[in-house]
């Protein structure tokens, strides 16, 4: 009974609109793919596009993320005294924080240095909103690994940059797969800060897309079923697979805060 | 040295994102800016005077509080009892707990459509409903105030059970089932197990979840502009939704900015005291 709504939306993107409409919990019969064909070859490219915008942001996102992230956690992990605590207490208050507080501020900021409604914009945006939960992650991950390792390498002569490279980061797998798991969630499924910050003009992601697109045609039910599935495939299957991480991380770096 | 160094790219631009605009808000809540007037000057606490006596606006503080305490007590309870039932091995179990977790995979946005099909006037529901000769529970789930309100909550609670279930599941196996052996031989049932055992032992997951479902509720947006737009009226409007349309809609930055500094102040105050609360509870236990 719990899955029913999933079920009849999965049945639903291989039925007729018509009988959508008499019989929306029936099984399929006639079998269609009309509906998954009329989304994929939508003159405007919805899909594509969407597709693009949404990989691209995700991806640019968690290097950048990953990348800066996991330094200043090293950093922070390494460090002792009130200035690192002040940088958590800073970094605390942010995951707390709605995004709508702060959003139209957002837009001024980005706006000032010429970045609104790009996409480069929305990955700075997203690397900014979603750092203090990284940072946590990995400062809580990385407090487990021993600082011998560190003084070790010192010892053998390599810098600070490459012990953190060479030896720490990777042991740092299961943080990373984490944060990709959980950021490239909530980036992919993300409404409103793409909708504001792209705006409308500049291409647009899957989920807004998604969005604008069932507002306007909200009739053609085989269609609607259609576009949410296809939005919805790649990001469930890729969840299942890395499903561990999702809980291991989650346990690991919730208690820290 | 070497401390400033790593920091200084990601505290820069978490400063840019999250800190700058955060100070921004609190500058701009005490002016009259307004995006379409070129003039504006400093009005002190002018719009937090406004905003208490304004109705429209404490309804949504109202609607949203009322959401928070749903989502954060019903998947909660709910997905620890799921948790308690799938955690034992075997197939079946296996498969039912990825069904249960789908939901919180796909984005609310599509989570609202789906339901958004399934409760409207001539939808799937009433629909069904009609058919099997219940016409007599048939409404407007998203049409009627109080009950658009409850169907949002509900709808929310759907998407957010999976998540409060994995957390308990992966809480409960990491109790060892020596204990579960030996409180059965001491003749411990069911139910005193569930009580003296494993609600106990779950405290940590629990402040855990508790907390995120609160930060959840009380930033809800997605859910309730896609079934109802918050409507009827402004029944289902939650601040968040409140904010941009006074904000960009209505051009009124500054009365906004105080709105969202009040929720951002809210948010503040209760996870600090429930995590308090919460800390201390599972000391106690």
């Amino acid at each position: 009974l719990y899955s029913l709504p999933v079920y009849v939306a999965v049945l639903n993107v291989v039925k007729e609109t018509e009988n959508i409409r008499r019989d929306p919990a029936g099984f399929p019969s006639p079998l269609t793919f009309d509906n998954l064909v009329a989304v994929l070859t939508r003159p405007d490219g919805l899909i594509f596009v969407g597709f693009t915008t949404s990989l691209v942001t995700v991806t640019a996102t968690l290097a950048l993320l990953v990348t800066l992230g996991s330094m200043a956690g090293y950093a922070l992990s390494r460090a002792e005294g009130r200035a690192s605590r002040v940088v958590l207490v800073l970094m605390l208050m942010g995951i707390m924080l709605p995004t709508q507080v702060t959003l139209i501020p957002v837009t001024r900021v980005l706006r000032f240095f010429s970045l609104m409604n790009t996409m480069p914009g929305l990955v700075l945006f997203n690397v900014g909103f979603y750092m203090p939960f990284t940072v946590f992650l990995f400062t809580g991950f990385m407090r487990a690994i021993p600082r011998e390792l560190d003084e070790a390498a010192e010892i053998d002569g390599a810098s600070r940059l490459e012990t953190f490279w060479r030896i720490v980061f990777p042991l740092l797998r299961p943080a990373v797969a984490t944060v990709i798991v959980f950021v490239g969630l909530a980036i992919w499924n993300d409404f409103l800060n793409p909708a504001i910050i792209l705006g409308p003009a500049q291409g647009t992601t899957i989920t807004t897309g998604l969005y604008r697109a069932l507002g306007r045609y909200s009739t053609d039910y085989g269609q609607m079923f259609a576009m949410m599935f296809v939005a919805s495939v790649p990001i469930v299957l890729l969840f299942l697979r890395l499903q561990r991480f999702f809980v291991s991380g989650l346990t690991a770096g919730a208690t820290k805060g | 040295l070497f401390l400033v160094s790593f920091l200084a790219t990601p505290l820069a631009i978490y400063a840019l994102i999250v800190l700058v605009p955060l100070a921004i808000t609190l500058g701009f809540s005490i002016t009259n800016l307004n995006f379409l007037a070129p003039d504006w000057h400093f009005v002190g606490l002018r719009n937090y005077q406004f905003l208490a006596n304004d109705d429209t606006a404490l309804h949504a503080y109202l609607v949203t509080i009322l959401l928070t305490i749903a989502t954060g007590i019903v998947p909660n309870i709910a997905g620890f009892f799921l948790a308690v039932i799938l955690d034992r091995p075997g197939r079946a179990v296996r498969i039912m707990r990825v069904l249960f977790f789908v939901p919180q995979i796909l984005s609310a946005i599509v989570v609202a459509f789906i339901w958004a099909i399934i409760l409207t006037d001539d939808g799937i529901l009433n629909n069904f409903l009609r058919t099997i000769g219940l016409e007599a529970i048939a409404a407007s789930w998203l049409g009627n105030a109080t009950l658009a309100l409850f169907s949002v909550a509900a709808v929310a609670s759907w998407q957010l059970l999976g998540f409060c279930t994995v957390v308990y599941l992966a809480a409960l196996q990491t109790i060892p089932r020596e204990l579960y052996d030996s409180a059965a031989m001491d003749g411990v049932g069911a139910g005193s197990r569930l009580v003296h055992i494993q609600w106990p032992l779950v405290a940590p997951a629990f402040t855990i979840v508790t907390l995120l479902l609160l930060i959840a509720g009380f930033k809800m947006y997605d859910t309730p502009l896609v079934l109802t737009s918050g409507g009827p009226v402004d029944a289902t409007e939650t601040v968040a939704i409140q904010i941009l349309r006074t904000g960009l809609d209505q051009n009124l930055a500054g009365y906004a900015s105080a709105k969202a500094f009040v929720l951002f102040f809210i948010v503040i105050i209760v996870t600090v005291v429930v995590l308090r609360l919460l800390q201390r509870r599972e000391t106690d236990l």
